[in-house]
């Protein structure tokens, strides 16, 4: 049902127009462009310091000093002058992010001085009234990045904390800390012990119950994914968000959004992701842009500086610990969002523009439990080389048919690694991220859909750099295939809960996407072995051994499921119309080999060391490399233009 | 005593159940009954129909020479206990009924009055072709139907050319291709027709995934077929042997008294010169589909469909009867009235296209009870005499 969102007043202050005419006087601003930034915090409702920013690069630093001239008030520079010790609380830390002010002087006579980014907000009295109910207040004008600066440094250590263990500390069941629960060592040695006393003492027997039920598995998992792809291949499956919707949308009701762009070692793509961010149809002003970079990443870090993008670009540096993983630093951002709705992209993303539009759209007309929209995601640089086109075939699949099936039929979706949009509030709830576990957003969709929220699939498409690399290939899939694992063996700590909570069709889509993958990469090689020594030995002499049932599915699965598989990534492409991967998915046997060597890797470091982050190498691709290339050589000349 | 009800009860209530939904119901079990009566009556008159003893008994594996599905049919109605050969017809009056509920139920939706829909259907189930193949068990009647399928999904493919469409394609003609020894006759030509039907035909890359998408899964059930009989020693030649053989490995007898056989086998040009005629004399219906084609431009913007119905019975016909595959034109003129069915279903016919339609059914109607064209064969002929007991 559509939700319509009362526009907030905003007026302009007399004290903010004096610092905006200062900087005209300063011939830092023209009047066209003052009043064009007047016009545009009007209509999208915000400040005009955000607007300015925004759309003329108006430093936090000129902004501040001006102001402060303008309004007769003191400059605080945070970082050279902090505040005490016991002045900022920790439990205001949240107030001080969203509202960006902080308490910053103790004045006599029981009078406390503020550092605020916009000392004339009328929420901050009110604010400052419930932690200090007896106290006067005075102001000072700081920037926003003095605050965050300040909120770092005071409350670094509480931070990466609760970016580590909030969700373990919360509940340790649905953490990955612990990989695998006693019970759950229990029965799978009790399985292993049962297999091997079968095999030893009635090995015909178990030999037939052993085959029967990988059989069964294998026919009921082709089942489900060959009805979803054919539900999911509709053209009607595909529109969720039309054209007029997004017309229908005007800047002032658009929310804020939290951009969230997990970096480390990539300051060579970090071009590319802010040439798309900025191509994205969405007022800048209302961009709230995260790149979360490890505060050891010098490179990464230095080059976002060097980049001298506008203001709503922050660099949250994240601080060392362990584990060092996306999730965690993910987690630490999350603590800095402004928006209602966040959003996660990778270094090498580029989202279609209208992504962010589409998904507030598609907020408004969702149920409340909607909590989460996936986009689609694909390969730019599809044409690289076999790897490339398979990954294409591969996610083509995924995203364009398996997943708008799952849709379609209230199946919860596992998500994806990027392009996930949450409503801030309900990601912060349920504790977001799980910083131990390396597939941090199928562990997530899961969660969510335990507490009965439900996650959509936006018609939008997210392009991203395949890994056409093998090393890097083998390394990322092994870890997905770890993270999906670990994804299962947390949320089968206690499977009548989870039955209970997911219900059956939820239950059995949880088992066939997230459970039954790695098991299938796992034992496939040893089911195309026994193939090849019965064709050895003689089809006729094994199926003597076998009831007509299980050699029936077992037939069904080697000759038919085998086959449409192929089938299946044959059509992946058609939908986009990439015509000229069709023949590609004739290699998918390939390919599906490699899965099984990096199942084995997955499994060895399961066991080894379950919470390792395998870094994907990004910027492998040809494509890639002349695309920031051309960016940056773009920037370059636009800057020689204009000084 | 009081007149009063005991319990309050809604004095409106009223069931409602969708139109095409009762129309469709209500067809299908008149269809139903109606071939049931036929099914009696020639058993009441000693008529006995020859099938093949290998398709009941399972005899001869190698001998399903393509009626895998016939065979996997078969096999389940065996498991009901007591059943024997002659419930063989049990089949193809369920599918039959079936067949015209759903052809009245979507003429219905196309927005034809519920009795001309009723109507409709019962003159193709009085048609002597399709009375004769419901009533007697005939396998090829199941192929007729599915053949019928395989237009409505084409005309979907041309109407929104999606992925959907076309993997539904490529699974019925799959499923074509393992029920019926004679489907690659009509899978034929009926893949020329494919690329015409392919809006987002641009390039030859798009036209190679149109047939690997659309053909694949054939290919991958045929090679199932193969493989798994080579593993367990029974030779993919053998079956093909059997299926190359005239009428695909029948029995003598059978051969012996198929007169179309004898008069057209190996003769494509003649076999699809006669069968058009049939098809335009005994399903008329044609003649509404080539109307619609020369003055509807929004039949013209997607002429494949019609063109398919039109078309594809003679010339799946004639390339069966070049390799001596076709028993007799009975089950080309099912074919004929059955895709032309399949097509009123999918266009939107105006009054006087609806009253032509009713006209073509009747006079196909009149002329293959009347005529002596169908009833030259033995069998034919005495299944008519013991359908009305003379």
């Amino acid at each position: 049902m559509p939700v319509n969102l009362p526009l907030l007043p905003y007026e302009i202050s007399s004290h903010t127009l004096a610092a905006a005419s200062r900087l005209c006087g300063l011939g830092l601003l023209t009047p066209e462009q003052l009043l064009d930034a007047v016009a545009h915090a009007t209509t999208c409702q915000v400040k005009l310091s955000d607007a300015l920013a925004a759309l003329h690069g108006i430093s936090g630093q000129v902004w501040v000093r001006e102001y402060a001239q303008a309004a007769g008030l003191p400059c605080a520079d945070l970082v050279i002058q902090p505040p005490p010790d016991d002045l900022p609380h920790e439990a205001d830390r949240a107030l001080y992010l969203r509202h960006g002010f902080i308490p910053w002087r103790r004045l006599g006579d029981g009078v406390i001085l503020i550092a605020a980014h916009d000392p004339d907000d009328p929420a901050l009295v009110p604010l400052l009234r419930r932690r200090f109910p007896l106290a006067a207040f005075a102001f000072a004008v700081t920037g926003k990045f003095d605050i965050i600066w300040t909120v770092q440094r005071f409350f670094d250590q509480a931070l990466s904390e609760d970016a580590r263990e909030a969700l373990y500390k919360r509940n340790p069941a649905l953490s990955a800390k612990t990989t695998i629960s006693c019970p759950q060592r229990i029965c799978a040695w009790a399985a292993f012990l049962l297999m091997v006393l079968g095999l030893e003492f009635r090995p015909h027997l178990a030999l037939i119950i052993l085959s029967g039920a990988i059989s069964a598995l294998y026919v009921a998992l082709f089942l489900f994914r060959a009805f979803l792809t054919i539900i999911g291949s509709g053209r009607r499956v595909d529109i969720s968000v039309s054209k007029a919707e997004i017309d229908r949308l005007t800047d002032a009701e658009l929310p804020v959004f939290t951009v969230l762009v997990p970096m480390y070692h990539e300051a060579e793509v970090l071009p590319i992701l802010v040439a798309s961010i900025r191509k994205l149809d969405y007022p800048l002003s209302k961009l709230d842009i995260k790149l979360v970079l490890e505060s050891g990443d010098h490179e990464t870090i230095e080059a976002a500086k060097a980049l001298r993008a506008e203001e709503n670009f922050e660099i949250i540096r994240v601080p060392d610990s362990q584990p060092k993983t996306k999730p965690k630093a993910c987690n630490y951002a999350l603590r800095f969002a402004r928006g209602d709705y966040t959003v996660v992209f990778d270094a090498e993303d580029i989202p279609e523009p209208d992504q962010l539009k589409k998904v507030v759209a598609l907020f408004r007309t969702s149920p409340a439990n909607v909590a989460c929209v996936q986009a689609r995601l694909n390969y730019f640089n599809r044409d690289d080389n076999f790897l490339t086109r398979m990954f294409t075939l591969e996610y083509s699949h995924w995203f364009d048919y398996l997943l708008p099936g799952l849709h379609l039929l209230n199946i919860p979706i596992p998500l994806g690694g990027t392009s996930n949009h949450f409503r801030t509030d309900i990601l912060v709830e349920l504790g977001a991220w799980d910083p131990y576990n390396v597939t941090e957003d199928a562990d997530l969709g899961v969660r969510l859909t335990q507490a009965g929220y439900r996650v959509a699939v936006v018609n939008s498409t997210t392009f991203e750099e395949a890994n056409g690399v093998l090393k890097s290939w083998i390394n990322q899939r092994s870890r997905w295939i770890k993270g999906y694992m670990q994804t299962w063996l947390v949320h089968m700590r206690h499977p009548v809960q989870l039955y209970r909570r997911l219900g059956f069709v939820g239950f059995m889509g949880f088992q066939m996407f997230v459970g039954f993958p790695p098991f299938t990469a796992l034992i496939n090689p040893f089911l195309w072995l026994s193939c090849a020594a019965a064709s050895l030995i003689g089809p006729a002499k094994i199926a003597a051994l076998f009831p007509a049932p299980v050699l029936a599915m077992a037939l069904f699965d080697l000759l038919i499921g085998n086959a449409m598989y192929v089938y299946f990534n044959i059509v992946a492409a058609s939908k986009r119309r990439w015509y000229h991967l069709v023949p590609w998915g004739l290699l998918a046997p390939a390919y599906w080999l490699l899965h099984s060597v990096a199942a084995c890797k997955a499994l060895s470091q399961l066991i080894t060391n379950p919470h390792y982050w395998e870094k994907t190498q990004h910027g492998t691709s040809a494509q890639t490399r002349e695309k920031a290339a051309t960016i940056v050589a773009d920037a370059k000349a636009q800057a020689a233009l204009q000084s | 005593m009081s007149t009063a009800l005991a319990t309050p009860h809604p004095q409106n209530a009223v069931c409602r159940v969708n139109p095409a939904i009762r129309a469709g119901g209500i067809t299908g079990a008149a269809c139903i009954a109606l071939f049931t009566l036929a099914t009696l009556s020639l058993a009441r008159h000693g008529y006995v129909q020859v099938h093949d003893p290998a398709l009941w008994n399972h005899s001869n594996p190698p001998g399903a020479g393509g009626r895998w599905i016939e065979f996997v049919l078969v096999f389940l109605l065996r498991l009901v206990p007591g059943i024997a050969e002659g419930a063989l017809p049990v089949l193809t009056i369920g599918a039959g009924g079936l067949f015209l509920g759903v052809f009245s139920h979507s003429l219905v939706r196309r927005g034809w009055h519920p009795a001309l829909a009723a109507l409709a259907a019962g003159l193709i189930a009085l048609n002597p072709v399709i009375l004769g193949m419901a009533s007697s068990g005939a396998a090829d009647f199941l192929y007729v139907l599915m053949a019928a399928c395989l237009v409505i999904a084409l005309d979907r493919f041309e109407a929104i050319g999606d992925t959907q469409s076309l993997i539904l394609l490529g699974l019925l003609i799959a499923l074509l291709c393992l029920a019926w020894p004679n489907a690659i006759f009509f899978i034929l030509p009926f893949a020329l027709l494919l690329p015409w039907a392919f809006k987002d035909i641009r390039s030859y890359s798009a036209a190679t995934a149109l047939f690997v998408i659309a053909l694949t899964p054939a290919l991958i059930c045929l090679c199932a077929v193969a493989l798994g009989g080579a593993l367990f020693q029974l030779p993919f030649a053998d079956v093909f042997a059997v299926w190359a053989a005239p009428l695909h490995g029948a029995g003598a007898v059978i051969i012996r008294q198929s007169v179309w056989l004898a008069n057209y086998g190996g003769n494509p040009f003649g076999a699809f010169v006669v069968l058009g005629l049939f098809c335009c004399a005994f399903s008329p219906a044609v003649f509404v589909i080539i109307l619609r084609l020369a003055t509807s431009r929004r039949e013209r913007a997607n002429p494949v469909t019609g063109i398919a119905a039109l078309i594809l019975p003679p010339a799946a016909g004639a390339l069966a009867s070049m390799y001596g595959q076709l028993e007799s034109a009975w089950v080309i003129i099912a074919l004929s009235l059955s895709c032309a069915a399949a097509w009123a279903t999918a266009t939107s016919l105006s009054t006087p296209e609806k009253a032509a339609l009713l006209g073509a059914l009747f006079t196909g109607l009149v002329a293959a009870w009347s005529t002596p064209f169908l009833w030259q064969s033995q069998p034919h002929f005495l299944w008519r005499n013991a359908l009305f007991g003379s």
